[in-house]
């Protein structure tokens, strides 16, 4: 009997060693995405994330190894996948700036280690026969946004540009979807959203857009990242690597302009339809706001997120974003993939870096 | 259950003054057990609490250890945001308290005195009890809206159903040989209600009114948990949407604190009333 416990002890501690130096392949990675398609389907559009979820870029990838990609789809977005990542039920997820900060201001370990996108652009829409006419209307009514996500950031930036704040007017919380059947039954005055969803209310002849962030060069477009459990990182860094290489991969096809058209039909998986999201994007270039490259304006748009979150009071605690963010699987990625010059790299001012044709030799 | 317990002590701490020394001892070390025991339970949750987020049961951002609670409560108090929300929850559970014990006290007199009212009333009255207040949300959002005026409504309900069933029940319970003695004397039909059946009736109503706030309180935190932008369930609610659930705790502590202060208060009142109440009925 004792013989038996010591060698079980000796079996679990050379385990354990063994796990630290050579940590054994998860059977599964877990996979989080603030959103759901129309109606709860587990599709979304807007990233080269779900470009890649909608292919199955990553389950091809780790079908050979016998790991399984498990996705989830928030209803409830951002806040929900911070309280997942708390209790261990989630290894990496794409998510937007407020959100993530939070989590970390609120102690998560987490490590952003792709850029997923930036100039995210925010809408306003109204009941297409509303009144209301500007944002300046806006005093007063009720506005759907949706708290602690980057709609609330986007939408408190926004206000302020225009000498207004949230304390001006009623907002009410709500998700996205909600938000888009409170809008259709008259039940909010206004919602501020991003995505496709604005345009396509206003194909249905539901909504109408008050305010577009694309033609707003005052307001700093919202930021996305990919986020990463500290702990699932540190025991699987080759997985992690993997995963990186697939999304920056799926990030060279996203963005290359020939691929357009098939980019946004594997979008419109989630329900959203092809021509919301066309005309999402219409003029907008696609290698800068889905660039995956982790550059000076990328880090500048969380420093500045940061900077502003703590300013609305919606996070207490300071989060410095230089140890937050993980540049060396992004740069890996780029190396041995040979992208390295595939996408422009921006300044922290978001205007192009000069590209020095030749190095030094 | 209350009166008997009540009428038994009135006469008892009257006479408190005059009780010798040894025996005030006696009762407040009586008073003394009795809080004592009381905070054994709250004791031991805190323990429990504290227990679970040093031994890492539970993530701490789900479950801050309860020194941060404490930080962040003495944080919103002394930043005057606590009292925003506070005075918001009051103001809105007042209105709603006024409104719904208002209808509540009408229709319940109503069915107590007039058998035709019942009659008219009873059933769809009592059909509508049997729907949790939270249970009309859904329609009543479709009908009146996302606003305020739905929080009023629907705490108000709360209060009013008690009132209504209270009033009502008080009012039928008027014991026979009071009404008899009254008939004796020939009372009107105006003085045996002022005399007779509304003094009998009133310490039920109070009852009505007590649990009448304490069911308002409760729906207060769940309509402002969905629809209020300020209120100690908007603070609920942000704190679980700005992942910090402190602030969560801070304001479920609060709720409860307030809760059973006003239930407290108002079962003092209660005590106090009934014991009038008997004292003029055996002068």
């Amino acid at each position: 009997m004792k013989n038996r416990i010591i060698k079980i002890a000796t079996l679990a501690l050379a385990t354990a060693a063994l796990g630290g130096a050579y940590a054994e392949n998860p059977k599964v990675i877990r996979f989080g995405y603030p959103g759901t398609g129309t109606g709860g389907r587990p599709y979304v559009g807007g990233s080269f994330v779900a470009y890649a979820r909608a292919a199955g870029l990553l389950e091809q990838e780790f079908k050979n190894d016998g790991i399984k990609v498990d996705w989830t789809f928030f209803k409830l977005a951002g806040p929900a996948i911070n309280e997942a990542f708390a209790n261990k039920l989630l290894d990496i997820s794409l998510l937007g700036d407020q959100a993530a900060i939070a989590g970390k201001a609120g102690g998560l370990n987490t490590k952003i280690i792709l850029a997923t996108g930036v100039r995210g652009v925010t809408y306003v829409v109204v009941p297409s026969d509303s009144p209301i006419q500007s944002l300046q209307d806006l005093k007063g009514k009720r506005v759907a946004l949706f708290r602690g996500t980057a709609i609330q950031l986007a939408a408190n930036r926004i206000l302020e540009a225009n000498g207004l704040s949230e304390k001006d007017i009623r907002s009410v919380n709500m998700d996205g979807l909600a938000a888009q059947a409170a809008l259709a039954s008259k039940d909010i005055d206004a919602l501020f959203t991003i995505g496709s969803g604005a345009l396509q209310q206003q194909d249905q002849g539901i909504g109408r857009i008050i305010y577009s962030g694309k033609q707003d060069d005052r307001v700093t477009g919202y930021a996305s990242g990919l986020v990463v459990d500290g702990d699932f990182e540190k025991n699987n860094p080759q997985i992690v690597q993997r995963i990186v290489n697939v999304l920056v991969k799926a990030a060279q096809w996203s963005t290359d302009d020939k691929n357009r058209e098939a980019l946004l039909q594997s979008w419109a998986k989630s329900g959203t339809s092809y021509s919301a999201f066309k005309r999402d994007l219409e003029g907008q270039d696609l290698q800068a706001i889905l660039s995956p490259v982790i550059d000076d304006y990328f880090r500048a748009t969380w420093k500045k997120a940061v900077f502003d979150v703590k300013r609305f009071k919606f996070i207490r605690n300071d989060v410095n974003v230089d140890e937050w963010i993980e540049p060396k699987y992004a740069r890996n990625a780029l190396h041995s993939l040979n992208l390295e010059n595939n996408w422009v790299r921006y300044a922290a001012d978001g205007k192009p870096l000069q590209v020095t044709a030749v190095q030094e030799p | 259950m209350s009166k008997p317990a009540l009428s038994a002590r009135g006469p008892a701490a009257r006479g408190f003054a005059a009780r010798p020394f040894a025996t005030q001892r006696l009762a407040a070390r009586r008073f003394a057990g009795r809080a004592l025991s009381a905070m054994i339970l709250p004791a031991a949750l805190l323990l429990l609490w504290q227990i679970a987020s040093t031994r890492g049961w539970t993530p701490r951002q789900i479950l801050p250890p309860p020194k941060i609670v404490w930080a962040s409560f003495l944080d919103l108090a002394s930043s005057g945001e606590l009292l925003t929300h506070i005075k918001a929850s009051l103001l809105r559970v007042a209105i709603s308290f006024l409104i719904g014990s208002g209808a509540g006290l009408v229709l319940g007199l109503g069915m107590g005195l007039s058998r035709r009212v019942e009659d008219l009333f009873g059933v769809a009255f009592h059909a509508v009890n049997q729907v949790p207040t939270l249970g009309w949300l859904p329609v009543m959002i479709v009908v009146v809206g996302l606003n305020d005026t739905l929080s009023y409504i629907l705490i108000a309900q709360a209060v009013f159903v008690s009132v209504a069933i209270n009033t009502q029940r008080g009012l039928r319970q008027t014991p026979e040989r009071l009404v008899e003695v009254a008939r004796v004397f020939r009372l009107t039909r105006a003085q045996l209600l002022r005399k007779v059946i509304l003094p009998s009736a009133a310490p039920q109503i109070f009852t009505g009114l007590r649990f009448g706030l304490a069911n308002g309180w409760v729906s207060l935190v769940v309509v402002e948990l969905l629809i209020s932008s300020e209120g100690l369930g908007y603070l609920m609610s942000w704190g679980r949407q700005a992942f910090q659930l402190d602030l969560v705790l801070v304001a479920i502590l609060v709720v409860g604190v307030i809760g059973l202060a006003m239930d407290a208060g108002l079962a003092r009142l209660e005590g106090l009333f009934s014991r009038w109440q008997t004292e003029k009925r055996f002068a």
